[in-house]
This record gives C-alpha cells, structure tokens and sequence, in this order.
C-alpha cells in the first residue's frame, strides 16, 4: 500500500497502533445558541475502543462531527495523534479525512453501485491501481464477511450487510481511526450485535482507534469497553 | 502513474454522468449549436459585406461626365482643379477617344449597330474618375461638383456604399446582441444540465465528501461534462454553418459575373478564426456554467 497521503501520526509511540484522541475544554454552541457541548474533556488512548453513550440530544453526534470536521468546536483543543483539529485548514480536511473511516446510522453506501465499487471508490480518488484496489478491496470484504456478494446491488442486501459494507469502505484504506455514529441505529438486536463484534475486530486486529457512538446499554455492557458519558454536553463519565 | 489513473477515474466518471442525463445534455448541445450557428451567421454576413464593401471602396468612386459641349481646355482647366482638391486622392483624365472606344466596347456584340455613332457628336465627351481620400467626403464633393458649368452628370457609389455601411453597422449590432443574449441562453441551459446531475449525485458527493474526496475530484466529472457539451455542440455548429456558407457561396458565384464582386470561400472568409472561437466559446460557456452550478449545488 502507497502511503504517501497519509497524514503521519509522528510522536506517537506505536506506530500500529491508531492515534490517540484527546478532547481539552472543548465547547459547541451551535449558529442559533444551543450549547451542544460544554467544556468537554477527555482521552482515548492509541488503539483503544471506546463507547461513547447519553441520552437524546447529549451531544454524541456533535461530537463524531467535531472528529471528522463537519464541525469546528467554538473553543477547546482537539487532538488526533498528532494533529490539532483546530489547525487543519478547510482545504487539507479531504486529507484529514482519508485517515478517518466513518460510519453511520443509515449506512450512507451508493444504490446504483454494486458492493466491490462502493469500496472501491474510495481507493480510486486516491489514484490506487486495479491490482492494488482488488486486493484492498477483497481483503476489506473478507473482514467483514461479504467477500461473496461482491457483485450484489445494496438493494439485494439485508441492513446488516449493508452496515458491513459501509464498515468495509470505512477500513478499506487502513485508517488508524474509526469513528461510528450509532451503526446499530438501524438494525435488529442480533444484526448489532454482529456489527459491534466486527468494530471490535477491526480494533484488535488492524489497531485502530474506534470510538462508537451509541445509546444501546445492554450492548455496551455485553462488550464492556469503557464508556464517555455525556449529559446535556457534559461528560459525567469515564475515566480520563 | 497514480495521477494518471486519477485522470482516468475522473474521465470514467463524466462519461458516466453524461450517459445518465443524456437528454438534457444533448439539450444543451443543441442550444449551444443554435446559439454558435446565429451568432456565426450574423459575424459572416457582417465579415462579407465588409470584403463587398472593400472591394466596391477600392473602385473609381465617382465619374464625372461633361456634357460634350465642353471642350477639352476647359476640362482640362477643371481637372486642374479638382485634382488639386485636398480631399481627392486620385483624379483620371479621359479622353472623348478613349470613352468612346469604352462605350464601343461594352456593346461589342451589337458592334455594327452602334458603328455609325462613331461620328456622332453626343458621344464625345471627356470623364474625370476621381478616388477621394475619405469616403466620406462623397456626399459633400459630388454635390459641388453638381453645382459646375457643363456638367453632364455625375456617378457616384458613394449612396451605395453608404447604404452598406449602414447595413454593416446594424448587422453588427446584431451580432453583439446575439452574442449576448445567445451565450447567456447557453450559460443558462448548461448550468441547469450540470446542477440536474449533481442533485441527482447528491448523495454520492456527501459520501465521497466523507471519505476524503477533495473538491476538485468531485467537482471536476461535472466541469468536463459542461465542457465537452460546449465543445461538441461548437463542432456542430462550425460544420453546419461552413454548409450553409457554401450554399451562400455558390448562390453568389452565379451572381458574380453581373455584379463584379469577387466571392470569398469559407475558409479565406475567417472560417478557422470562427473554428478557434467556436471551440473556444464553448468551452468557456461550458467550463463557466458547470462551475457556477457545482460550487452551487455540491455544498452538502
Ligand atoms: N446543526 C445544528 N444546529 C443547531 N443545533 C444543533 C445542530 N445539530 C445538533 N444540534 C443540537 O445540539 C444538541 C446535541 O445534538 P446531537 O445531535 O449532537 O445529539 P445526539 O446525542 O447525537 O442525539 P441523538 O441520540 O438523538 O442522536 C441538540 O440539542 C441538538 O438539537
Ligand atoms: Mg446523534
């Protein structure tokens, strides 16, 4: 794999590892006044799989949108390795973002395309070769169990395949970090219970860094990694 | 290498952005080919005229013809003046002799019929051809020399040679109009073709936006596509318009011999400037257009 366009995570003291994120004061308010988070601190460290929980309206989803720069944060410091997010000009945000996988509630995959190209794609902006995206591409279905239905449409799968082929695009080019925005929202209970499962497999066999938004306590607790709580943009929770 | 497939990846996905909105695209192309064939119509007529008129100012602009009382002293003695007149540029002396031979030979195949003029007094009269400098002057110098003694009359294509540069002025004026009006119509069919194809990729921008896809990746299957509708419809254009230029062309060959302008083919009439403008037209329509539409509609 090229990684010429891949930010370096320099400093950091395991380089298989994702990065580490760190939150220092960090504060949201919104265009029309809502304080969606307020003075929010906290750590993940490199590698680590942390869930993120609180009720509607807590502030989760701003926060996943504060990691991957859809939002700036009013005020506070975020670190991704690192990276301080606040120094990331809007033009180098598409190459910030390539070292992020996302995933979200309704899967956000493209119906007109069959599942190798929806992973795919993300490797061809990248200027990958056919040889280099078939072997990525393949290996990344392999991870999440779709190797098979390769050349099936999105409307030919179930929600929970279609959330694996999402997870797929999102660690098809190795990110060090996955960032999840309730991935279960969507799905049954065993179907979440499958998907969780995978997010735990990617962070323990690719190292990278996953933090999974979501408000489903009977799943956290059956997998119990540590949990950030937040409460109406405070986080009440979890160790730093 | 890796920019090269990027190139490709790009290229794939225009065409393939082409081929779902194939009807407003050949839409555009159509207007776009209106448009270029109006406004090239409009700049060969206006570039026609202009050679008609070149060659009409290069002739002997007015003829004076004494009456043939007049003798050759005195029109001598008005030849003197008048190519002394600052505003001539050339003046001719004709003889009664070489008018008559002139006259004999424009009826040469009535020879005999006109054999016995010869001697006849009406037919021996001397001409001055005069050139001014600036045309026009014409209006003003025919009208003095009107006013002289034993003037018998006086032929000028300064009228017709006005009237055609009035012609040519309006004519371009009808260019610009047509340009204008025309290239906003163009602007605005190809702007709402790209912003069609991106609302109907809405929602692949926003993922493709996700995952790190830079603006210029995204916005530029939407550009080549504005582009290469400008281009093909420019190609159509220049290809229609070079028939009906012949069709013109031959229509005026015919004429030719009776009105003595000498027609000018396509390509000597500026055909490959029109091509280069053409082309160039329609890619600066299509890149305009289909940039404002992206920057528009790709905010996600
Ligand atoms: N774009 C926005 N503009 C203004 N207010 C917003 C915006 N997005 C979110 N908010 C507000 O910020 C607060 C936190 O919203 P957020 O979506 O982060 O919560 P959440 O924890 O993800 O909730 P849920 O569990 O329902 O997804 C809410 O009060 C919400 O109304
Ligand atoms: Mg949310």
């Amino acid at each position: 794999m090229e990684n010429d366009y891949r930010y370096d995570y320099s400093s950091q003291e395991d380089d298989n590892k994702g990065p580490e994120i760190v939150f220092e004061n960090v504060t949201k308010e919104y265009q029309n006044g809502v304080r969606a988070l307020d003075n929010v601190s906290f750590r993940v460290a490199p590698g680590e799989f942390a869930f993120l929980m609180g009720h509607s309206g807590s502030g989760k989803s701003t926060l996943t949108k504060l990691l991957m720069l859809e939002e700036r944060a009013t005020s506070g410091d975020i670190l991704v390795g690192s990276i301080n997010l606040n120094s990331v000009k809007s033009s180098g945000i598409p190459y910030y973002r390539r070292l992020v996988g996302i995933v979200f509630q309704d899967f956000r995959i493209i119906s007109s395309m069959t599942v190798f190209e929806n992973v795919a794609f993300a490797l061809e902006m990248l200027g990958a070769g056919r040889k280099q995206i078939e072997t990525q591409v393949m290996a990344a279905l392999d991870l999440v169990g779709l190797a098979k239905k390769r050349n099936e449409y999105p409307g030919h799968l179930s929600g929970g395949e279609q959330q694996r082929v999402a997870i797929a695009r999102a660690v098809v080019n190795l990110p060090g970090l996955i960032i999840a925005d309730e991935p279960t929202g969507n799905l049954d209970t065993e179907n979440s219970q499958e998907i969780m499962e995978l997010l735990q497999k990617i962070n323990t066999e690719l190292g990278a860094t996953v933090l999974v938004a979501t408000h489903e306590k009977e799943l956290v607790s059956k997998i119990g990694h540590r949990v950030i709580e937040l409460s109406h943009g405070v986080r009440i929770l979890g160790n730093k | 290498m890796k920019y090269i497939r990027i190139v490709y990846y790009v290229l794939r996905q225009s065409v393939k952005n082409i081929l779902r909105n194939l009807f407003m695209v050949f839409a555009s192309v159509v207007v776009v080919f209106f448009v270029l064939l109006v406004v090239g119509i409009f700049i060969e007529a206006g570039l026609t005229l202009g050679s008609v008129i070149e060659q009409f100012s290069d002739r002997a602009e007015i003829q004076i013809n004494f009456s043939y009382i007049v003798s050759d002293e005195t029109a001598k003695e008005y030849f003197d003046v008048i190519s002394k007149d600052a505003r001539v540029k050339t003046a001719t002396y004709i003889t009664k002799e070489e008018n008559l031979n002139k006259i004999l030979d424009y009826f040469k195949d009535d020879k005999e019929l006109f054999e016995n003029y010869r001697n006849s007094e009406r037919l021996q009269f001397v001409s001055i051809e005069v050139q001014l400098n600036h045309f026009e002057d014409g209006t003003a110098f025919v009208n003095e020399i009107k006013q002289l003694d034993g003037i018998d009359s006086v032929k000028d294509i300064v009228e017709t040679v006005d009237k055609m540069e009035l012609t040519r002025f309006w004519v371009n004026v009808g260019t610009i109009t047509a340009a204008v009006i025309m290239t906003g119509l163009s602007l605005l069919l190809i702007f709402n073709t790209v912003k069609l194809t991106v609302i109907a990729r809405h929602r692949e921008i926003e993922i493709m936006k996700y995952i790190g896809a830079t603006d210029v990746y995204i916005a530029t299957p939407f550009i080549l596509e504005g582009v290469s509708t400008g281009i093909v419809g420019a190609i159509i254009a220049w290809i229609v318009l070079s028939g009906v230029y012949k069709a013109v062309f031959n229509f005026i060959s015919e004429l030719a011999a009776q009105t003595n302008i000498v027609p000018k083919t396509f390509a000597e009439s500026g055909g490959g400037a029109i091509f280069v403008g053409f082309i160039l037209f329609g890619i600066a329509t299509g890149f305009v257009a289909s940039m404002l539409a992206a920057r528009k509609y790709m905010k996600v």
